[in-house]
């Protein structure tokens, strides 16, 4: 066996013209996931029993079912319940399953930060006379904000390496790109070492980039 | 100026105020004093509202309220007539020194920032930390984020101020400044002061009533001298003994 090195190192500036599309899905997915999440939650503590127990039900079907399983589901078996699922495009899918599947791990992210706010600072906000609104957005929502934002940063991680699976839809991104390399050139073993590269320092980038975030928001700890 | 009748609280089969009558005049400082668990603290954080008293009315600077009848408005509004201090600071965490003295005027009092930020460099001058306005809690020592609290609760401006056994949790080093804080605070500026301590010394010293609760009631009460060097009920004299 040989390693075709030429082809290895062609395959990277097909690879990094991808890198942008593949963030975007990440981030428009956390947005949404995170938008979901905290509808979730919002659900999941409601005084109304079956507001709670449908949420329960959507938190318990996609913490319970494998990722790809819900993917296909959506991809190719609801288009055929429903017509007008047909003209979903692959990469909104994939988001939107990204974003459905990780909504109900943020929602309890979301749930953990909101509990680990003390209970003497909501005290001491009662005491001051804050209105129930002032004290979500000067106390509660900003400490829980900095609770949860490593688990959060966590979370878009895992969400960015998910979008790989959109090859098995048809999804042109990193993964898919590879495979299409190595296919047309049968050099698979350099392509999808090449790949992993890639994935590997974007996200390390990101990681960093998430750290040195999280130092600047955490800095009254 | 404040008033308290029949005030009742239980913690569900536990009852823990049964009945308290309570009556304090302008600019006067009542100790609170008893045995640990008797419903001190809880007395205090009632009149804040902090906890929601089951029955009872209560009065300060004219606003009565019904505890069984009142509803969620009329309680945010009493609050604002009292303020606390806590025995665990409960300084806000995100907040600088200066933040956490302004909240209480820009947030509750709608004050204009810049004077809001003006009238918090007095009070945090007054606890004297001037020179930590711009750190976070978590740099400051027990006895500096004690201070940043009693300075926060100056700033609600409040009729009342009410001290939650306010020198507990700190360094036997530092108890001293707190004390030395309030004893100004109730001297020159002639607040209304409830004050739960366990600082005898403290409590004969500044107060001008000394209550004892024991038991979610209120067993005994007078002026300091007179409870302390001849105390009547036979639990207070029990419970001075065990501090000897």
């Amino acid at each position: 066996m040989r390693f075709d090195n030429e082809f290895f190192l062609s395959c990277f500036p097909k690879l990094i013209l991808k890198i942008p599309y593949t963030l975007w899905l990440g981030i428009i997915a956390f947005v949404a996931a995170f938008v979901l999440g905290l509808f979730l939650e919002i659900c999941y503590t409601s005084k109304n029993r079956v507001i709670r127990g449908l949420a329960g039900i959507y938190i318990s079907y996609f913490r319970s079912t494998p990722y790809i399983t819900q993917l296909f589901i959506f991809y190719f078996g609801l288009p055929q319940l429903f017509d007008i699922m047909k003209d979903v495009t692959g990469s909104t899918a994939l988001v939107i399953t990204i974003a459905m599947n990780s909504s109900a791990f943020i929602s309890e992210i979301i749930r953990g930060g909101l509990l680990s706010v003390d209970k003497g600072q909501k005290e001491a906000g009662l005491s001051i006379g804050l209105s129930p609104a002032a004290m979500y957005k000067e106390i509660i929502l900003p400490q829980a904000f900095v609770a949860t934002f490593p688990s959060l940063g966590n979370s878009f991680i895992t969400m960015i390496k998910n979008t790989a699976i959109g090859f098995t839809i048809g999804v042109v991104e990193l993964l898919s790109q590879a495979k299409m390399m190595g296919a047309s050139s049968l050099n698979f073993f350099e392509a999808y070492i090449a790949v992993g590269i890639v994935y590997w320092v974007v996200l390390v980038a990101v990681d960093r980039i998430l750290k040195i975030m999280e130092v600047r928001i955490c800095k009254y700890l | 100026m404040i008033k308290i009748r029949n005030l009742h609280k239980s913690f569900g089969a536990l009852h823990v105020l049964k009945g308290i009558d309570f009556t304090a005049s302008e600019g006067e400082v009542v100790a609170v004093i008893g045995p640990s668990g008797m419903g001190k603290s809880t007395f205090l954080r009632c009149i804040n509202f902090i906890e929601k008293p089951e029955k009872g009315i209560l009065e300060i600077d004219g606003i009565e309220v019904d505890a069984q009848t009142c509803k969620e408005k009329e309680i945010r509004n009493f609050r604002m007539k009292a303020s606390m201090v806590f025995q665990n600071y409960n300084v806000f965490k995100n907040k600088t020194v200066l933040q956490n003295v302004m909240l209480p005027m820009t947030a509750v009092r709608k004050m204009d920032k810049q004077e809001a930020q003006k009238n918090a460099l007095e009070y945090i001058e007054q606890v004297g930390l001037t020179d930590k306005i711009d750190e976070y809690p978590s740099r400051l020592s027990g006895g500096q984020q004690q201070r940043v609290g009693i300075a926060r609760a100056m700033a609600v401006n409040p009729k009342v101020m009410l001290f939650d056994e306010p020198t507990s949790s700190l360094d036997p080093e530092l108890v001293t400044g707190i004390l030395e804080i309030i004893r100004r605070l109730a001297k020159e500026h002639k607040r209304t002061m409830l004050i739960v301590t366990h600082e005898m010394r403290f409590a004969q010293e500044i107060a001008d009533r000394v209550l004892f609760m024991d038991n979610g009631a209120i067993l005994e009460e007078g002026t300091p001298d007179n409870m302390f060097i001849n105390p009547q009920n036979e639990r207070m004299k029990r419970f001075l003994d065990q501090l000897k």
